[in-house]
């Protein structure tokens, strides 16, 4: 069963059409990547995936619960990591997973679970205890992705999960997605960065204008086209 | 329910950091220690003050007057036919007043007769006021004590009170339908002194609290946690609740600090002024005192003003991009809190032009700031009435703040969007 079927997907904001006739489906612990230049469609379809926005056209169901009409149900089931995301400077790492945590359970103890794993994931040693405001950017993105991940959700998304930072950081957040969906976690992210997905993604969607141009795996589409990386499928698709 | 509170709590640890609670503590600080300050002025006010007395007339009229000027709450430092001291030099005296040479010789004359005075006035503030009067109203007192005198000389069987104010009023007060015998003034200054603070902390309280709000979303805006927080298994409608109570919470702590410090202030006014049995005896007959059934009716006024201004800041805080845009987008709200506020402060509502009443009713406000001075006057209905009608406000915001931030627009809004719509 897919745990993510988007279908004939449209969102507009007046007369600009930010994404037309968008679908693809993710299956459990599969990692899905939406590649495109900025501007191309990319968070809205997130935000969209993620209850945020409310589709023009279209459907979303997260593993059969239809977004729009039950958006409570599959808000339990998803977890999505904004591009630009901060957490509470007010609070220290592990406060701030702690009210994280208390928004997705009543359960003390499952609470308290999911704390514990997020701090394993994030991996900051005795940073979680200090105040967020006090992180570096690479610290805070991993905070955020440990987050996103403590709950074992059915889908994760991330938008541009290793955006603005360094090569060990980028490295250190691929290596915990790619863990996480060894759990099951089906995980949507978007990233500009070709090698990343190509490292990442078992399968990827070329999105340029608001559409899809183009789905598959990243060696099926490389051989498709002829080319040697992402980035000249990436040229070719654009271009044509 | 839970998550209700963890939300409150994540809400109140953002709203209440040392940003907010050093202004809080040191308002408290600071009007209590006005109030100290304000209140030995007063006392300083009312001990005798010293005045240099030069007697150029060195005459049995003129040491007469200097006599009457020492029962006078004056004290009194006498010189005889000396210069005009240097008023550039320190001088510990609040005033000079010369008698010159021929006062006495004119007020045996029965003609006028002149002293000269001069008030070192050393400050204009309120504190200072009394200086400026010091040395008129001794004067007055020797005049009343001398007209008094001459009276008793050309009409020794007469009254000298009855003749001089031949006419006496005995002052009688209508309030709500209800008369006491009693100077109007007095029961005005009574009242006066017990509202004359609110209308400040009701403005200062309702204001914070729409800045809290706003500020709150801005916040969620500026650290970019707005999104997450959408995301995540819970209802729009909580986090709007969570986010109003939290504010309504700390602008309540702040309405308590103020309170506190302006009570500090006013108790330095009114202090040594103790309310008469007489005012007391009037105020309990003409039902001035507030019943627990009207400080309910005060306080519904007030949770109801609250929330409104909550509800419409929360809808202002929806276009705000980050914490510095809050001040702009909060202006509309302190507008409508400006106008009642310094109606209910200079004016009577009742008696301006229609057109005013009509705008003043219109805004919810107007009736929370009125809530007080109709309660006092028995006008309940009129209380109740406005309350309604800011619960009318407050849900019309609450579901337009509801509407937009189950919408695209809660994310999509910003001040700049709303200044090109202009």
């Amino acid at each position: 069963m897919n745990v993510l079927t988007v279908d004939h997907l449209a969102k507009s904001y007046g007369v600009a059409q930010a994404v037309s006739n968008v679908s693809f489906t993710i299956g459990e612990g599969e990692i899905f990547a939406l590649v495109g230049p900025n501007g191309a469609g990319k968070s809205t379809t997130l935000r969209m995936i993620a209850t945020i926005l409310r589709p023009t056209a279209g459907t979303i169901a997260v593993a059969g619960h239809d977004v729009q009409k039950e958006a409570a149900k599959v808000r339990e089931l998803i977890t999505y990591l904004p591009e630009e995301s901060g957490a509470y400077k007010a609070l220290s790492g592990r406060e701030y997973l702690h009210f994280m945590a208390g928004l997705y359970t009543n359960d003390s103890t499952k609470r308290r679970e999911y704390v514990q794993r997020a701090e394993e994931i994030a991996n900051l040693g005795d940073k979680i205890t200090a105040k967020v405001s006090t992180y570096s950017k690479g610290m805070t993105r991993k905070l955020l992705l440990a987050r996103a991940m403590m709950t074992s959700p059915k889908l994760a998304i991330l938008d541009e999960p290793t955006s603005g930072l360094d090569v060990l950081n980028s490295l250190d957040i691929r290596h915990i997605i790619h863990d996480l969906t060894k759990q099951g976690t089906a995980v949507l992210l978007s990233s500009h960065n070709m090698l990343e997905i190509e490292y990442l993604s078992d399968r990827i969607g070329l999105i340029v204008g608001g559409k899809i141009k183009e789905t598959g795996r990243p060696q099926d589409i490389k051989a498709r086209h002829d080319a040697k990386n992402l980035e000249e499928v990436f040229l070719k698709v654009a271009s044509a | 329910m839970k998550r209700f509170w963890v939300l409150l709590v994540k809400e109140l640890r953002e709203l209440l950091t040392p940003q907010t609670i050093i202004p809080i503590v040191l308002v408290v600080i600071v009007f209590m220690g006005l109030g100290k300050v304000i209140s030995q002025q007063a006392k300083l006010q009312g001990q005798p003050q010293p005045v240099l007395v030069i007697d150029d007339d060195d005459s049995a009229a003129s040491a007469g007057v200097v006599e009457l000027l020492q029962h006078a709450n004056l004290t009194v430092t006498l010189k005889k036919q000396a210069a005009l001291p240097d008023f550039a030099q320190p001088l510990n005296q609040k005033a000079v007043i010369i008698i010159p040479a021929g006062f006495g010789k004119a007020l045996g004359a029965g003609q006028p007769a002149r002293l000269e005075s001069y008030t070192i006035q050393n400050g204009f503030s309120i504190a200072r006021l009394a200086d400026s009067a010091l040395v008129s109203g001794a004067v007055a007192q020797v005049n009343a004590a001398l007209s008094a005198s001459r009276l008793h000389q050309a009409l020794p069987h007469a009254d000298p009170a009855a003749t001089l104010a031949p006419v006496k009023n005995n002052e009688h007060i209508v309030v709500a339908g209800k008369a006491a015998n009693i100077s109007p003034a007095k029961i005005v200054t009574y009242l006066n002194s017990q509202i004359a603070f609110v209308p400040v902390i009701l403005f200062i309280v309702i204001l914070f609290a729409g800045q809290m709000v706003a500020t709150a979303m801005a916040n969620e805006k500026e650290n970019k946690t707005l999104e997450t927080l959408l995301s995540v298994p819970i209802s729009r409608t909580t986090i709007v609740a969570a986010k109003m109570l939290a504010a309504g919470i700390v602008a309540s702590i702040t309405a308590i600090a103020y309170v506190y410090g302006l009570h500090s202030i006013q108790s330095s006014f009114t202090g040594s002024q103790t309310v008469d049995a007489a005012t007391t005896a009037a105020i309990n007959q003409l039902g001035l005192n507030l019943s627990l059934h009207s400080y309910l009716l005060l306080g519904l006024a007030l949770f109801l003003g609250i929330l409104t201004a909550l509800a419409i800041a929360l809808v202002l805080g929806a276009f705000a991009d980050n914490i510095k845009s809050v001040q702009s987008l909060i202006m509309p709200l302190m507008v409508l809190l400006m106008i009642p506020y310094l109606a209910s402060m200079v004016t009577d509502i009742q008696t301006l032009p229609r057109v005013f009443q009509i705008i003043l009713y219109l805004i919810p406000f107007t009736y929370t700031f009125q809530a007080l001075p109709n309660l006092y006057v028995h006008n309940d209905s009129l209380v109740l009435l406005g309350s309604a009608y800011e619960l009318a406000c407050f849900i019309g915001f609450i579901l337009l703040a509801a509407k937009l931030f189950s919408s695209d627009q809660i994310l999509t809004l910003r001040l700049g969007w709303l200044i090109r719509k202009r």
